[in-house]
């Protein structure tokens, strides 16, 4: 609804995505395939660059670069590489959203991860797979992947759930010894 | 998520019903039912304002605007705040001073008419079952998408809930319990930013982001005709909004209004400025959601870490129940206290009363689920529509009555009715051109109620000193 763009024919939809992500050195080789019920037209996906990135589509695909944002026309199956900063591979994101969405109509796999990383504060969050290899299973898709930190750095993302935790606590011993203070003042 | 959300579910609802029982052994007369027996403090009164405030029109609706639209929606804040700015310091403090259990009672007093009264009352049932509509319509999205669960179920799951405590403890239980849903959304909101931005790389990044996609989204998407339309009409609904009225007269006096209106507009700028960042965060990372209204549950569901994601989910499900709690309050007491109290049984004992005004509040409850399975629009439009509409009928006799001593029953009740009416008709017919001429249906609605007050009242017979005295106490007799 919200990105449907004039051209794609009414009764296309999407049911599902299935994106693979393989992570080397100095690139990012990114897959994705879309399927499609019962139309014949294809979706338009819309890739963002981020900051100090490249992009490199093969000369099939019919892309068009507008201020970091590429638009691809018409792809059921794409393939790009991604050179540069590596921390966020972004995802050719379709003009219309997945219907209907469930939690698993997009798959996204992520191949070549290093082994001491914490999958779970990955962006989607990513469960380990056979082999090296993680999936993370999403109702949309999202417009990158961000890659999991390393084992043993900072994040973010524990700090904040040992906030909450903290925050929780003290909130109930302050409230605790609000209460035992009405209880034990003057009558 | 795991198991992180029934626990944290089960632990603060838990909670809430602890709070509902432990004020159901405290409420004995219809004044501790709807008034809290007048004890409120400052911070809980400015939380309570706060959560009365901050609904699914808010969380669900707001942040998805955003989400949509970009920054320039957040504009419309200073509209809202005009309005409680509006409400301190020319509707608040006299309507505590009065003390009334329900706006028609300031009606009926104000303008010495059972008439106004009863018009007021029904009004007030319209537009706030409406309201209702869009607290069910965003429980049903949230349900969707975080449980995956029908609307339905999730609506009947809401109101359940959300009657239980509100049947059982009236105004004492809703504050407190409102108290500690602000705290639980702030804090969720607060902890989500920071979060989010680290997700998506930073400010910078998210903006050059967002450029890419659609330069208005940190632009200027809404022009300033939209932005004065929305402004005005959450300004002039708040000034006058009777759900938020009935909140002052449960505070302790006059100034703890006044602080409780200021303590509750600095939570409102937090939840604001949070709302705006993640929904324009959602976008980035989510840049094609079937609808707007999917943006906050996909967020706190998808992508924030499990702890702090179902103190989200938890705020925004309390956000909705205290907002479905204080309407139920309101238009259960317009039936029972302003309708059955004083037109069908007016010799009603105060258990009588209590017990209408439970039974009310249960029917009145079902009834706007009907339509939120229907989804006539996304949340935040069906909030706007409703505020229109409280805003056309309400502010003139409220706010301009308080502060005009000429105004009279005449000229409320045409004052009413013409401003609803009013607004209805520009939405069925004028709206549509507001691209070209830019005048909304709140402004007209607004101006005709006005001008008929004004009018009326200078030609209809005026109201009694005694009924004046208690508004305007320098009133000769």
């Amino acid at each position: 609804m919200l990105l449907a763009l004039a051209g794609a024919a009414a009764s296309l939809q999407i049911v599902a995505a299935d994106i693979t992500i393989d992570v080397g050195a100095d690139s990012a080789i990114v897959e994705a395939h879309y399927t499609l019920r019962d139309s014949a037209a294809a979706p338009d996906v819309t890739i963002i660059r981020l900051r100090d990135q490249n992009i490199h589509l093969p000369s099939l695909a019919r892309g068009e670069f507008r201020a970091g944002l590429l638009r691809v026309s018409g792809v059921t199956s794409l393939r790009y590489v991604v050179t540069g900063r590596l921390d966020r591979v972004p995802l050719p994101v379709p003009d219309r959203a997945l219907e209907p969405s469930r939690r698993s109509s997009v798959r996204i796999h992520v191949h070549g991860l290093e082994q001491n990383v914490r999958l779970s504060e990955a962006f989607p969050r990513l469960t380990s797979e056979a082999g090296s290899a993680a999936v993370a299973d999403v109702a949309h898709v999202p417009s990158f992947v961000r890659l999991p930190p390393a084992a043993g750095t900072w994040s973010m993302h524990t700090a904040s759930q040992m906030f909450v935790i903290v925050l929780v606590t003290c909130s109930s011993i302050a409230w605790a010894v609000h209460l035992y203070r009405r209880r034990a003042g003057p009558l | 998520m795991g198991a992180t959300l029934p626990v944290v579910l089960v632990l603060y609802f838990g909670l809430v019903i602890g709070i509902g029982i432990w004020s159901a052994f405290r409420t004995k007369t219809e004044e501790d039912f709807l008034a809290a027996g007048r004890s409120i403090g400052p911070f809980v009164g400015g939380a309570v304002l706060a959560a009365t405030q901050i609904s699914a029109g808010t969380v669900v609706g707001t942040l998805g605007r955003h989400y949509l639209t970009g920054v320039s929606f957040w504009w419309i804040w200073f509209g809202v705040w005009a309005g409680w700015l509006v409400s301190a310091f020319f509707v608040a403090p006299k309507l505590r001073r009065f003390g009334a259990l329900t706006v028609p009672d300031y009606i009926a007093a104000r303008y010495g008419s059972e008439l106004a009264r009863a018009l007021a009352a029904v009004l007030i049932i319209v537009s706030y079952t409406v309201y209702l509509v869009a607290q069910f319509q965003a429980s049903g999205e949230i349900a969707l998408t975080v449980f995956g669960i029908k609307p339905l179920t999730a609506m009947l799951i809401v109101m359940a809930s959300t009657v239980f405590y509100t049947v059982l403890g009236g105004v004492r239980s809703s504050s407190y319990i409102e108290f500690l849903q602000t705290l639980v959304m702030v804090a969720g909101l607060v902890v989500a930013v920071p979060v989010l931005l680290d997700l998506t790389g930073g400010l910078g990044q998210s903006v050059a982001f967002l450029e890419s996609l659609d330069d208005r989204l940190i632009g200027w998407y809404y022009g300033p005709k939209e932005i004065v339309a929305f402004g005005a009409a959450f300004g002039l609904s708040i000034a006058a909004a009777p759900y938020e009225m009935t909140r002052f007269y449960s505070m302790r006096d006059e100034r703890t209004v006044r602080q409780a209106i200021g303590v509750s507009i600095g939570f409102q700028l937090i939840i604001g400025l949070a709302v705006m960042v993640i929904g324009l965060q959602t976008r980035v990372l989510f840049p094609a959601l079937a609808s707007e209204d999917q943006a906050s549950s996909v967020m706190a569901f998808e992508v924030l870490p499990p702890i702090v994601g179902s103190l989200l989910i938890v705020g925004m499900l309390s956000a909705i129940m205290s907002t479905v709690n204080s309407v139920l309050l309101v238009t259960g007491a317009a039936v029972a206290h302003d309708i059955y109290g004083k037109f069908i049984r007016p010799a009603a004992t105060q258990a009588r009363l209590v017990l209408v005004n439970r039974i009310s509040i249960v029917v009145l409850a079902v009834i706007p689920m009907f339509f939120a399975l229907q989804k006539y629009g996304d949340v935040q439009a069906i909030v706007i529509e409703q505020t229109k509409f409280i805003a056309s009928f309400f502010f003139v006799p409220v706010v301009i009555g308080l502060n005009w001593r000429r105004g009279t029953a005449a000229g409320a009740v045409t004052a009413m009715l013409g401003g609803f009416l009013a607004c209805l008709v520009w939405e069925l017919t004028g709206q549509r051109g507001f691209a070209t001429h830019g005048i909304d249906a709140v402004e007209v609605g607004v101006a005709t109620s006005l001008v008929l007050f004004l009018t009326v009242s200078r030609f209809s017979k005026h109201v009694s000193p005694e009924n004046l005295r208690i508004f305007f106490p320098e009133s000769k007799p």
